[in-house]
């Protein structure tokens, strides 16, 4: 369903894209919930071993971030890269292994394809890469989801909407955990 | 044909050249004559002619005509300092031949000819011709702006000259707006007085980087300065790499009018002036063009201008990176920015993961208040939190609930209501952790956000214990209601 909050369809504003994020993200909270079993005393989270809280938290993380990217949509490049990863590793997942090593074959030759894309944009705009600063853009490469094919001027331009992005992550998933004891 | 031949010929006999000057400068067959393929005969000259020192080459008599042909010449073509005495025939023909693309830059240098006066014709045409078109020559006469593009052509040498003869140019031309024939007279009476105009003349070299839109230009209009002597030696040297075309020197004649030279100036900026101008003594800002400038003493070619766009490009992004990361306003450099960005990222992401552990730890553990608020938050909810007609469907019914207080009346069916029941708590709980959340969303989102909250909580609490349902009691659905109510957030 579409967020509620969608209210008009001009350029993300902070205001909406954080609506739309916490729409997003409490829907897909609640199917984690819902598929978690519930623990045998409802009160003890204790119960649930660490790996099992490791596995919940981490898919937890990835709700957050799909979310995230879903509600930024197709506008970022960064957005679009973090779907594309975690379609292809959800694909990775798939229940299905058959389907799942087929897929994976599919998905390589895709990854391959996209890096061999990847590669020659980076090395395209291989005067915007770490020639100048050796480590500090290359860190940045890799915390910014696609960030490897961009040109600096474009990754800097993507590291400043992904900031606010994850602030406002930050943001509503403090508040969510807040308001529960 | 003629009438170009008339013209020099008129000029080239006339020792005085103003008389004969003006008379040929008006020619009416002037324009006609100066057509591109009247002048062809001259290419072969054309090419030939090199700049020469505008005043050693040319003679008193050759003064006016030489100067028209000077200013023409200018336009394209690097005098290099050959002789003055260029006959108007290669001068025409190097104005035919020599650039269709200066043409248009051309254009109005000529329209001050009388620039030329000062000496500088005599030397070299240069092909500035082709823009020598009747309808350049006549504006050429009376086009105040020549001494400006001139000037603009220029940007080559550091010469200040360039200026200069936009002053003298638009002084000319001005007069020759007024008296036609007195074009000459005021030509030459600049050109005495701008001894060093002439000289200056007789190279100018315009700059052909014109052609490119990028030239680097600097405020080398300063160079105005009016020694045009000396200038108009220096000039073929300092004119930028791409001198080939003489550049109106003269522009920066000395007794031009001052907002005349503004003007150049102002023309002239676009114009590549890369060599150290030291005549120059203002720098314009860059005005009509959407260029980029090279400063002054830096690189013209393209490729570093391309690199500075982009340097400057990056700078900005940083800067508004540096807004976004808080503390960063102290840090400069890029290398520390980045190193301080690449630390909040990561806090950031940190932060998440840890937020995400604690919301899966979380949530077992919020059924428990829900009864005890569920009644009185349902009043405070329904005070605040205003029906959204955005929100979906399935979500917010708030004109249904009681505002009386009596959930009863909610149909089993809408989820909404029973998250709305069951929001009451956290709600209650936590009125203040909503309103933040106001603040930060629009009122709508605020509301939305709530209301989804209780609504997770509603169904994390179905979710995990379906058996404790605080709602229950509400609804009256009993065990059903969760079931819708996941169902329905499913949805």
């Amino acid at each position: 369903m579409t967020p509620p909050a969608r209210l008009n369809a001009s350029a993300s504003s902070p205001c909406r894209l954080r609506t739309r994020f916490v729409l997003r993200f409490l829907k897909t909270l609640v199917k984690i919930k819902r598929s978690t079993p519930p623990p045998p005393s409802p009160s003890l989270s204790l119960t649930s071993s660490p790996e099992k809280i490791g596995r919940h938290s981490q898919r937890i993380k990835l709700a957050a971030y799909s979310s995230m990217a879903r509600a930024v949509g197709q506008r970022r490049a960064w957005s679009r890269a973090l779907m594309l990863k975690l379609k292809l590793s959800d694909k990775r997942k798939n229940r299905y292994r058959w389907l799942a090593a087929r897929k994976m074959k599919q998905q390589k030759t895709l990854r391959r394809g996209c890096g061999r894309i990847l590669a020659t944009k980076r090395n395209r705009s291989e005067k915007g890469s770490p020639s100048r600063s050796c480590s500090g853009v290359d860190e940045l490469r890799r915390l910014v989801p696609g960030g490897e094919a961009m040109d600096l001027g474009v990754l800097l331009e993507e590291t400043a909407h992904f900031v606010r992005c994850l602030e406002t992550q930050v943001r509503v998933m403090s508040i969510i955990a807040d308001c529960f004891p | 044909m003629e009438g170009n031949i008339g013209i020099p010929v008129a000029m080239e006999v006339d020792p005085s050249g103003q008389g004969s000057l003006s008379s040929c400068f008006f020619d009416p067959r002037w324009d006609n004559s100066i057509s591109m393929e009247q002048i062809d005969p001259f290419d072969s000259t054309r090419s030939s002619i090199v700049s020469s020192p505008v005043a050693s080459s040319l003679g008193a008599g050759e003064g006016d005509g030489g100067m028209i042909k000077e200013l023409i010449g200018r336009l394209g073509v690097i005098s290099s300092g050959s002789s003055g005495h260029v006959s108007p025939q290669p001068f025409l023909g190097h104005m035919s031949t020599n650039n269709s693309t200066n043409a248009s830059s051309f254009t109005t240098p000529l329209n001050s000819p009388p620039k030329l006066s000062l000496s500088t014709m005599g030397h070299r045409i240069r092909g500035s011709f082709p823009p020598l078109s009747e309808d350049c020559l006549v504006p050429f006469a009376t086009d105040p702006g020549f001494a400006e593009r001139a000037a603009r052509f220029s940007s080559l040498g550091s010469r200040d000259f360039a200026v200069g003869l936009d002053g003298k140019n638009a002084r000319v031309s001005s007069s020759i707006v007024e008296g036609g024939d007195s074009w000459e007279g005021s030509s030459l009476s600049e050109q005495v007085h701008g001894g060093e105009t002439g000289n200056v003349k007789k190279t100018q070299h315009v700059d052909v980087s014109a052609k490119k839109r990028k030239l680097v230009q600097r405020g080398k209009l300063d160079a105005v300065t009016p020694k045009g002597s000396e200038v108009s030696g220096g000039n073929n040297h300092t004119s930028t790499k791409k001198i080939k075309s003489c550049q109106a020197a003269e522009k920066e004649g000395s007794g031009k009018k001052p907002d005349e030279r503004e003007a150049m100036a102002a023309r002239e900026e676009k114009m590549q002036k890369h060599g150290k101008d030291s005549h120059s003594k203002q720098q314009e800002p860059p005005k009509d063009y959407i260029h980029v400038r090279a400063r002054r003493g830096q690189a013209t070619d393209s490729h570093s201008l391309a690199e500075r766009v982009r340097r400057e490009k990056i700078s900005q992004r940083m800067k508004a990176l540096q807004d976004l990361v808080p503390g960063c306003n102290k840090i400069t450099g890029k290398a520390l920015m980045l190193d301080e960005i690449i630390n909040y990222v990561q806090s950031l992401q940190r932060q998440v993961e840890f937020l995400s552990m604690k919301l899966s730890t979380l949530n077992p553990r919020m059924d428990i208040n829900m009864e005890a608020f569920l009644r009185k938050d349902i009043f405070q909810s329904r005070e605040s939190i205003l029906p959204t007609d955005s929100s979906p469907a399935h979500v917010f019914p708030y004109g249904l609930l009681p505002s009386h207080g009596t959930i009863a009346a909610i149909s089993p069916v809408q989820l909404p209501e029973n998250l709305l029941d069951a929001a009451t708590t956290p709600i209650h709980r936590s009125p203040t952790i909503h309103f933040p959340h106001i603040e930060g969303f629009s009122t709508v989102p605020s509301q939305v956000l709530g209301v989804w909250e209780d609504d997770l909580q509603t169904v994390v609490q179905m979710g995990i214990a379906p058996n404790l349902q605080p709602i229950s009691f509400h609804l009256g659905a009993g065990s059903t209601e969760p079931n819708h109510g996941q169902m329905k957030v499913e949805s």
